[in-house]
C-alpha cells in the first residue's frame, strides 16, 4: 500500500502538484489529467525520483520506497538501448531489477509473451518500430512481477489491437499488483482501472470508481442535433463529441443547465472527466 | 523473486553485466579506439616509410616521432568511452530508470572506475607493439603515467558529470584542456611531449596526482550515493546562499575559491622543466657554455672536439662544475652533444651520399630520447656501433691521459708534426709488432680503404693506430697516383701535416676515379665507399 499525504512538488515557483492525498491499493488506478496537469510530476515524485516540497510519501510502513518493494517503471520516454537486442536490453533490466540470475532468462521469456514479441527477440532495439519499443517498456516494467508498476502514458504510440493487448496485460496482473496508469486518453483507462484520479492544475479533481466519475456527470450529459445547437447561442455547454447517426449528426455536450433541444443520455468516465477539468456551467465553449 | 541480502559475488557479476551492457550499446563507436590504436597510428607511422620506399630499416627511425605526436591523444581515450557510456543515462527516462530501479550502490563510480581500468588495459597491447616494434625504452614509466593521466581526466569527467548533470560538460573539459596544452602548453601539468619522465617526476608530481584524484573521486562518488541526503541538507543551505541577499558575495566568494584553488595545484603540481627538445639543444649547450666562462661557437671544429669528449664522457657538462640549476638541462645537454657528434658522424659515413641531418629530422625529440635513435639500424653501424667511435673513445682517453686538452691539438703534436721517415721508422715497428704484414701497396690500400681493420687491432694504442693509418693512407695515395699517372710530391724531409695539405687535390682525384671507385666496392666497411679519406676526416 501506498500513502500519500498532503503531497506538494514545485519547481521554481511553479507548483506542479499541490495537496495530493490519496492512498493506492491492490488493483489498478488510472491517473487521467490533461497535458501539464502534473501526473509525470506525481509519479516521480511517488516512485522518489522527485524530492517532495511538502507532504510525504509512504510505502507500506516506510517514509520513502525500500527495496522490499518490487516495482515497475514505464517513464513517458523510454529508454532503447539501440545496440542491444531486444532480449539484451530485458536482461539488463532484470539485472538492475535484482531479478536472481537463474530466473532471468525464464522472466524475459515470459515479459516478452506478455507484449507479443517473442518472435523479435533477437532483433537490435534500434530495429524496432516505435510501437514495439513501447511494448519492451512495458515488458521491462512488469519483469519480475512487481507488486506496484507505474505507466506513463503506455499507449503512446500503440496500434488498437496492441492497445487492446496491453489492457489483457493489465487484466492479468491486477490481481496482485498496484497498477497505476497514467494518461490523457480516457479510453485506456476506462475499462480496466478500478479506481479513477483525474489530476487537474496539480490538484486531485476527483477519485473514485468508473461509477463513481461517470456519476459526476449525472444530469449533465445532453445529445442535441448539431446544426441546431450550432446557431443557438442559449445555455453554458461544453462539447464532448461529434457524432452521425442515422443520417444526422449529433453532438454530445455537458451543461448543468436544461437544453431545449437536448435530451439527457447516461454519462460515462469521460463525461465525468471533463466536468472535472472544465467545471460544470464553465464560461467557455 | 527479488534477491536480497548481502550477495557480494552476485552483486559483482551483476554490476559487471549491466557494464558490459553499457559497452554493447556503445555498438560500432566502441571499436575507434582499437582503429586508432592498432589501425591508424600503426598507418600513420608506417606511411611516410611507404611512400619514400625506404627499407623497413628505416621504420622505427621515422615512425617514433609521428608515434608519439599521435600517442599524445590516447588519454583521451577512456573520456570517449564514458561519453558514449554515460550519454544514455542523462537522457530523460533513461535516467529515470536507472534511478529508479538502481539498487546496486556506487554504480556510476565504478563504473567510471572500470571504463578507466578498461582503457588502461586496453595500452597493454599497445605498449608491446611500441615496444617490440619501435623499441621504445622506459616504458613501464610511460605507461604509468599515461594511466594516471587517463585517471585524472575520468574523475574530472566524472566530478562534473555528477554535479553538472551533463556529459556533454564532462567531456568538453578534459578534451579542450588537453587540446590546448597539447598545443601550447610548455608548463602544463599533464603535457606529454616535451619531458624526459623518469621515476622521480612520476614520484613527486605524477603519483601526488593520481591520490589528490582518487580523494576527489572517492568524494564525489559519495556525493553521488548521498544524493538525496545531500539534497535533504546541504542542498537548501546552497540554495538559500545562492538565491539569497548574499548571492553576489557568494558567487564571488565561489570564484576566488576555484581560481585560487586552480592555481594551488597547478602551482603544486606543475613540472619543472625537465626536458630539451632538440631544437632547444645549441641554445641550451651554449647558455650552459656561458654558465662556465667557456665560448666554443657552434658548428666549428672545437665544438665538435668538445662534443667528441662529451660523448666519450669526458666532458659532462655536471662534472665541471655542481652549480647547474637543474641536472636534467646538464643532462639534456649532454644528450645534444652525444646527438650532434653522432649526427656529423652519420652524415660523413652515410651510404647515401648528402645524408640528411638526424638533427634535422628530429627537432621535436626531446634530446634525452635521441640518443636512442642512434641505437637503431642502419645508424648504429656508422656511428655508435662503429669501430671508428671505438677507436675515437680510446683516442680521447689517451690524449687526456698524456694532459692535452683537446683532440685538434694531441693530433697535430703527436702526428702532423712528425716527420715522414720517423713515421715510416715507426710504423715498420708497429707492423711487425702486431702482424700486420708487410709494408706493401697491399697493406696501404687495406689500411687506407678498411679502416677496421686496423682499429679492431687493439694490441696498439689508438695514438698508434692513427699513425699506422696516417702513412698507410700517404703510402696509398703515392702508390695511387703513380698507377693513374698522376704528380705525387716528394713525400721526403716533410711532416704528415705538411703532406696532408699537399696531397689534398690528388686525393680528390683518386677517388673521382673508377678505378678507385672498384677497390672501394672490395671493402666491406662501412667507411669503404668513401674512398681514401680527405684530409679534413682524418682526426674526426
Amino acid at each position: 500500500m501506498i500513502r500519500v499525504d498532503h503531497l506538494e512538488k514545485r519547481f521554481g515557483k511553479k507548483v506542479a502538484v499541490q495537496d495530493i492525498t490519496l492512498t493506492l491499493e491492490r488493483g489498478v488506478y488510472g491517473l487521467l489529467g490533461p497535458n501539464g496537469a502534473g501526473k509525470t510530476t506525481l509519479m516521480r515524485t511517488i516512485l522518489g525520483l522527485y524530492k517532495p516540497d511538502g507532504g510525504q510519501v509512504r510505502w507500506g510502513e516506510a517514509n520513502a520506497r525500500g527495496s522490499d518493494f518490487s516495482f515497475g517503471y514505464l517513464p513517458q520516454q523510454f529508454m532503447a538501448f539501440e545496440e542491444l537486442t531486444v532480449e539484451e536490453t530485458l536482461a539488463y533490466f532484470a539485472t538492475l531489477k535484482k531479478i536472481p540470475k537463474s530466473q532471468r532468462n525464464e522472466e524475459v521469456a515470459r515479459c516478452l509473451k506478455l507484449v507479443r514479441l517473442t518472435g523479435e527477440a533477437k532483433k537490435k532495439m534500434g530495429a524496432l518500430s516505435g510501437g514495439m519499443v513501447r511494448r519492451i517498456g512495458i515488458a521491462q516494467a512488469l519483469l519480475g512481477n512487481p507488486s506496484v508498476v507505474f505507466f506513463d502514458e503506455p499507449t503512446a504510440g500503440l496500434d488498437p489491437e496492441e492497445r487492446m493487448n496491453f489492457k489483457m496485460c493489465i487484466a492479468e496482473i491486477k490481481k496482485q499488483a498496484t497498477v497505476l496508469i497514467s494518461t490523457h486518453i480516457v479510453s485506456d483507462v476506462e475499462g480496466i482501472c478500478d479506481h479513477i484520479l483525474i489530476l487537474h492544475n496539480g490538484r486531485l479533481a476527483a477519485t473514485g470508481t468508473r461509477k463513481e466519475i461517470e456519476e459526476i456527470a449525472r444530469g449533465k450529459v445532453w445529445v442535441v442535433p448539431a446544426e441546431a445547437k450550432r446557431e443557438s447561442t442559449e445555455g453554458h455547454w461544453h462539447l464532448i463529441n461529434v457524432y452521425e447517426q442515422d443520417g444526422q449528426e449529433w453532438m454530445r455536450v455537458l451543461s448543468g443547465e436544461q437544453l431545449a433541444e437536448g435530451k439527457l443520455v447516461q454519462p460515462n468516465v469521460e463525461d465525468g472527466y471533463f466536468c472535472c477539468i472544465r467545471g460544470i456551467g464553465g464560461e467557455s465553449r | 523473486m527479488l534477491y536480497q541480502g548481502d550477495r557480494g559475488g552476485e552483486q559483482m557479476r551483476d554490476r559487471l553485466r549491466i557494464l558490459y551492457s553499457g559497452f554493447r550499446n556503445m555498438g560500432k563507436v566502441y571499436w575507434a579506439p582499437y582503429f586508432l590504436l592498432f589501425l591508424f597510428l600503426p598507418y600513420m607511422a608506417y606511411q611516410p616509410v611507404a611512400v619514400a620506399q625506404f627499407s623497413d630499416q628505416f621504420v622505427p627511425l621515422i615512425s617514433t616521432d609521428m608515434l608519439q605526436s599521435f600517442s599524445a591523444y590516447i588519454p583521451l581515450i577512456p573520456v570517449w568511452y564514458l561519453v558514449f557510456y554515460f550519454r544514455g543515462q542523462f537522457e530523460p527516462g533513461a535516467a529515470e530508470l536507472l534511478l529508479a530501479y538502481r539498487r546496486i550502490p556506487y554504480v556510476r563510480s565504478f563504473d567510471a572506475l572500470s571504463i578507466w581500468a578498461h582503457t588502461a588495459f586496453l595500452l597493454l597491447p599497445f605498449a608491446l607493439l611500441l615496444k617490440m616494434w619501435l623499441h621504445f625504452t622506459n616504458l613501464l614509466l610511460y605507461s604509468l603515467q599515461y594511466a594516471i593521466i587517463m585517471f585524472v581526466y575520468c574523475v574530472v569527467f566524472f566530478t562534473i558529470m555528477i554535479l553538472f548533470r551533463s556529459v556533454l560538460l564532462a567531456a568538453a573539459v578534459p578534451i579542450i584542456y588537453h587540446l590546448l596544452t597539447s598545443i601550447g602548453g610548455e608548463e602544463s601539468i599533464l603535457f606529454l611531449g616535451n619531458r624526459a619522465l623518469n621515476g622521480e617526476i612520476l614520484l613527486t608530481k605524477y603519483l601526488p596526482l593520481f591520490f589528490l584524484s582518487l580523494a576527489v573521486g572517492i568524494g564525489v562518488a559519495q556525493i553521488d550515493q548521498n544524493r538525496k541526503t545531500l539534497e535533504r541538507t546541504v542542498a537548501p543551505q546552497i540554495k538559500k546562499l545562492r538565491y539569497g541577499k548574499y548571492k553576489t558575495l557568494f558567487f564571488a566568494g565561489m570564484t576566488v575559491l576555484a581560481i585560487g584553488g586552480g592555481v594551488l595545484i597547478y602551482q603544486t603540481f606543475k613540472p619543472d622543466k625537465t626536458g630539451h627538445k632538440v631544437y632547444e639543444g645549441e641554445s641550451l649547450v651554449a647558455s650552459l657554455l656561458k654558465h662556465f666562462q667557456t665560448e666554443i661557437p657552434a658548428g666549428t671544429t672545437p665544438y665538435f672536439y668538445f662534443a667528441e669528449r662529451c660523448a666519450a664522457g669526458l666532458a659532462p657538462m655536471m662534472e665541471k662544475d655542481d652549480s647547474v640549476e637543474s641536472s636534467a638541462e646538464a643532462g639534456s645537454a649532454d644528450a645534444y652533444l652525444y646527438f650532434y657528434y653522432f649526427d656529423q658522424m652519420w652524415r660523413r659515413f652515410a651510404p647515401q651520399r648528402e645524408a640528411e641531418s638526424l638533427i634535422e629530422q628530429n627537432r621535436q625529440v626531446l634530446c634525452v630520447q635521441a640518443p636512442s635513435i642512434l641505437e637503431k639500424q642502419p645508424y648504429a653501424d656508422y656511428t655508435v656501433a662503429s669501430y671508428h667511435w671505438m677507436y675515437r673513445q680510446r683516442l680521447c682517453r689517451e690524449m687526456v691521459e698524456e694532459g692535452y686538452q683537446e683532440q685538434g691539438e694531441y693530433y697535430q703534436k703527436e702526428i702532423q708534426e712528425l716527420v715522414w721517415e720517423n713515421v715510416e721508422e715507426d710504423v715498420q715497428f708497429l707492423l711487425q709488432q702486431s702482424n700486420l704484414g708487410d709494408d706493401t701497396p697491399a697493406f696501404w690500400e687495406r689500411a687506407a680503404l678498411d679502416r677496421d681493420w686496423i682499429y679492431t687491432r687493439l694490441s696498439l694504442s689508438a695514438k698508434d693506430q692513427t699513425k699506422v693509418l696516417s702513412y698507410a693512407r700517404l703510402a696509398y695515395i703515392r702508390h695511387r697516383a703513380s698507377e693513374l699517372g698522376l704528380a705525387c710530391p716528394d713525400y721526403r724531409g716533410k711532416t704528415i701535416g705538411n703532406l696532408e695539405v699537399q696531397t689534398s687535390e690528388l686525393v680528390e682525384e683518386i677517388n673521382g676515379s673508377p678505378s678507385q671507385m672498384q677497390k672501394n666496392e672490395r671493402y666491406n666497411s662501412p667507411y669503404s665507399h668513401c674512398g681514401i679519406w680527405p684530409k679534413e676526416w682524418m682526426n674526426f
